[in-house]
């Protein structure tokens, strides 16, 4: 955690010591995955600008009357983020980061190298150059400079002299037409409108990308919901079928007088903004893609999503009754809001006698019961 | 009207996992799901995580900095805390 004394600006990361995957194996790092970090202070804002491999900025958004309470909103975030098991594939949690892909360095500075326990290179700050961060990578037989510009791209030299200018960095494609989808409005059936549109996205290291944008809008309460799947073009026989792929489930979708949430089985994803119309969310939208662009190309960039917990429920009551199976398929059949709960109704595709349980949550989603309904007529597991 | 062969969430994830093992799952889910996945994974069916710093662990020091350019220092903290079921995690 880094805090500035005279002002309160915070800022925080977390990497992954150890996990369940063996060390050196699945991308892990043998051991203290390092980084080299150069912190600056300008006009007002405190920044930490991170290379792990890739290049994280990371921009205040907090300030704290003290460490101490630094400390406290820090793993509260980290808690409340519902992502504490990302680290074990991505060893990195840093909300709202920004990051850039590096990919052309030098191989005397490129990081990590084939031994995950050298250090990176020393990273060092450079006076500014125009509109421009400068930085340069030393390693022990090259070095590279890193020039970053005011918007977190990339930049050449002779970008960082001239002003800014240079226009959206997301901009709209396709756009399908409107869709009516099933949904439950207080327990009652209704619909609500889908969009999809396929923006192009240009990222901070200057690869352009293109995602869909899902987005769900109920016109009396203006609530407007939205999310975003990267398109495969070069992966034909990617097993999500990204082009067309529909993220609403008719059973799954349900509006409140304050949210807008959309269940999976395991996870909720809700909305409580509000838009006078589609369109006004839509611009949200992709103002919000433009900040976050950096992440997004490593797999992050919105963090809506909240993991469902099964707490209660036996550890192989959804499991397949056959042998080395991986994993329980679980299917969310029912949703329905009573006495200020949500209650999800599961049931184990392939489960033993076909198991299925009512669980509880809480508006924020926090496990408040379980009911287990194994299926009648059959015995329990020895 | 939507097809009916589309899926989403962890129905859809749950048929990834059914033919590829996590690691593929890891790196080719979008976004937040593939952290629910990995959630779920390490997580024995996906019990509360609770985050606890480790009792010690806590250090404090100045850290360099550059105001406008010019050397300064701010605090810095580091400290590791475990988060059940996950693994252990340090903080900076």
């Amino acid at each position: 955690m880094l805090r500035e004394r005279a002002d309160g600006q915070a800022i925080w990361f977390v990497w992954t010591v150890e996990d369940n995957f063996p060390a050196g194996k699945l991308g892990n790092p043998a051991g203290y995955p390092a980084a080299n970090q150069v912190v600056r202070i300008d006009e007002g804002t405190l920044r930490a600008f991170v290379y792990v491999g890739a290049f994280m900025i990371l921009e205040s958004r907090t300030r704290t009357s003290s460490m101490d309470a630094a400390q406290k909103i820090a793993l509260a975030d980290f808690k409340d983020s519902g992502r504490a098991g990302e680290l074990v594939g991505n060893r990195w949690w840093a909300p709202n980061a920004h990051r850039i892909r590096l990919e052309n360095l030098p191989k005397g500075v490129r990081w990590p190298p084939p031994d995950w326990r050298l250090p990176p290179p020393p990273l060092r700050s450079e006076a500014r150059s125009g509109r421009c961060w400068s930085f340069v990578l030393e390693g022990a037989t090259e070095s590279a400079r890193i020039l970053v510009d005011d918007s977190y791209d990339l930049a050449t030299a002779e970008e960082c002299a001239k002003p800014a200018g240079r226009g959206a960095h997301v901009s709209v494609m396709r756009s399908n037409p409107p869709v009516a989808v099933p949904a439950l409005r207080n327990n009652k059936p209704t619909t609500v409108e889908f969009h999809s549109t396929l923006v192009q996205v240009i990222y901070p290291d200057r690869r352009t990308g293109q995602m869909h944008v899902l987005m769900l809008y109920d016109p009396p309460t203006s609530l407007f919901w939205w999310w975003y799947l990267p398109a495969s073009p070069n992966r034909p026989n990617d097993p999500l079928a990204y082009e067309n792929q529909v993220v609403i489930r008719p059973d799954s979708v349900f509006v409140t007088d304050d949210r807008l949430v959309v269940f999976s089985s395991r996870t909720a994803i809700d909305s409580t903004e509000r838009y006078p119309d589609f369109r006004k969310g839509q611009e949200q939208v992709l103002s919000v893609l433009e900040t976050v662009r950096g992440d997004i190309q490593y797999g992050g960039g919105r963090l809506a999503l909240r993991t469902l917990h099964y707490t209660g429920i036996p550890g192989d009551f959804f499991s397949p009754e056959w042998p080395n199976a991986m994993a329980p398929v679980i299917e969310l059949k029912q949703v329905a809001r009573v006495d200020g709960l949500w209650k999800l109704t599961l049931t184990g595709t392939y489960a033993t006698n076909g198991n299925s349980a009512v669980l509880s949550f809480k508006d924020n989603y926090e496990t408040a019961g379980v009911e287990l309904l194994p299926k009648v007529g059959r015995p329990p597991r020895p | 009207m939507i097809p009916a062969k589309f899926h989403f969430g962890n129905e859809l994830v749950n048929r990834v996992r059914w033919r590829y093992n996590e690691a593929i799952v890891i790196r080719t889910l979008p976004v937040g799901l593939a952290a629910a996945t990995i959630a779920w994974a390490g997580s024995a069916l996906g019990q509360s995580v609770s985050v606890e710093a480790v009792p010690e662990s806590v250090v404090n020091r100045p850290f360099p900095a550059l105001r406008n350019g010019r050397p300064t220092d701010i605090e810095w903290r580091s400290l590791r805390f475990h988060a059940a079921n996950i693994g252990t995690f340090s903080m900076s």
